[in-house]
């Protein structure tokens, strides 16, 4: 059986290679994506829109307020 | 219609993403922008686009449908092409008068508009907007929330036989047709062609696509068919009152916020001179429906802005969805024939209003005589 030996440097960056790329995607797949959790989950969501909401309305109280129209008249 | 809670109208369903084979890839901060790495839903929000789709939907929606997309400037619901050409038309053409009058349409008339995202995904915002189906992508848009959400006080209270002692369409009650049964997505999605209004789009619906023989020797009552054709429209015999609206006034209430007014609505039927007479409806007599222009409309901005008033009828063109098979100007001939309270006549017509319709008015002489029956 034939051996087939590679230099240490080679193995070195062959490891190196994969600790930087699939190190990298592990890192990429686990990350948190707020958008989703947020708008999906009805626990996190109702008080996040009733503190906009909350937001909302005191800006518009210092403000002229944009169109009212609401019913579609078509 | 009932309008959503305000959590309601953003939440997404897990389901309606992770089983979207075509969308569910796509993040949402790739359509929407945003930062959804920040925990702070505040600051996670800063640049987010709640609708990506309009009014430019190439980077988004046009990333695979690139023809809805190219196309998407030239539909009627996208660009509201009529509103801005017939008001054009009325326009006072002296000076900066017409830009004005755009930058009021601004601020009254551009806001009933629709995009992809706001029949496919939302509720028009126009409508408060609000999410359909947890985010689900419809192909169909659902016809309640989005079509007859817009379209209500007209077509939808005429198709459902809403408004009192006016029954429903037939079309409706027999055969339960959804708005997309006629008009087409290629009708919506607009074609790259510059209309001036929605009965010259090349693919919207007509009555002889279905009923193709109706014109035939073999057709049910066949006789009245082939005496009546291209001398009135389907509707004249087949539609029932409908909503006609007057007067629009448009401003700006105490505290900035635009507002429209109209003078009323009254129930109608008139039968006018066809305004749109060409090769495609040669028809001679119509059904006119009143539209809530008035030469006043912009006063609140400036006097005289509508100074071509004239230019168009204030009585237009008009499809109505109540068709019913048996009405009570079809009853006999006679229940049309000679019956004046039918058609447009100069009395019926507002003085101010008179040159304007000067070309749809039915002069007394030309209301088809009595006949022997």
């Amino acid at each position: 059986m034939r051996i087939i030996r590679c230099p240490l440097w080679m193995a070195l960056a062959a490891a190196l290679c994969l600790v930087l790329f699939y190190g990298d995607r592990t890192a990429c797949a686990e990350e948190v994506n707020y958008c989703f959790l947020c708008h999906t989950n009805p626990a996190k969501l109702v008080p996040a829109v009733r503190e906009a909401v909350r937001a909302e309305k005191s800006y518009q109280n210092d403000l002229p307020g944009e169109k009212v129209e609401a019913e579609g008249e078509g | 219609m009932e309008q959503l809670a305000p959590h309601e109208k953003v939440y997404v369903d897990p389901q309606a993403i992770l089983e979207d084979e075509n969308h569910g890839d796509i993040t949402c901060a790739e359509c929407h922008g945003g930062n959804p790495a920040d925990p702070d839903w505040v600051t996670a929000h800063d640049g987010v686009v709640k609708d990506p789709s309009f009014p430019d939907p190439s980077e988004v929606c046009g990333q695979c449908h690139e023809e809805e997309s190219e196309n998407f400037g030239t539909s009627l619901h996208a660009n509201l092409a009529p509103y801005y050409k017939m008001i054009g038309a009325r326009a006072n053409p002296d000076g900066k008068v017409p830009a004005e009058v755009k930058g009021h349409m601004k601020n009254h008339c551009s806001a009933c508009h629709s995009s992809c995202g706001q029949c496919h995904i939302s509720r028009p915002t126009s409508v408060e907007g609000g999410l359909l189906d947890g985010h689900r992508f419809l192909k169909t848009p659902p016809q309640d929330t989005t079509c007859t959400a817009c379209h209500g006080s007209r077509i939808q209270k005429e198709y459902y036989g809403k408004n009192p002692g006016i029954p429903p369409d037939v079309h409706r009650t027999k055969a339960y047709f959804r708005c997309e049964k006629c008009h087409s997505a290629e009708e919506m999605h607009g074609d790259g062609k510059d209309y001036a209004n929605r009965y010259e789009v090349e693919n919207g619906p007509k009555c002889l696509d279905c009923h193709k023989d109706i014109y035939g020797d073999k057709a049910e009552n066949a006789e009245q068919h082939e005496i009546h054709q291209d001398l009135v429209s389907c509707q004249v015999c087949h539609s029932t009152p409908y909503k006609n609206c007057y007067s629009c006034h448009v401003g700006k209430d105490e505290r900035g916020s635009y507002y429209f007014k109209a003078a009323g609505h009254p129930m109608d039927f008139k039968i006018g001179i066809n305004p749109l007479q060409s090769d495609k409806r040669p028809e001679t007599y119509v059904t006119v429906r009143h539209i809530p222009v008035d030469q006043g409309l912009f006063s609140f901005y400036e006097r005289n802005a509508l100074a071509n008033f004239d230019a168009l009828p204030t009585w237009k063109f008009a499809t109505p969805h109540n068709i019913r098979r048996k009405t009570p100007q079809n009853e006999s001939c006679n229940a049309c024939h000679g019956n004046a309270d039918l058609f447009l006549l100069e009395k019926d017509v507002k003085p101010e209003y008179l040159g304007a319709n000067k070309n749809v008015i039915v002069s007394p002489d030309s209301i088809p005589e009595k006949i022997e029956e």
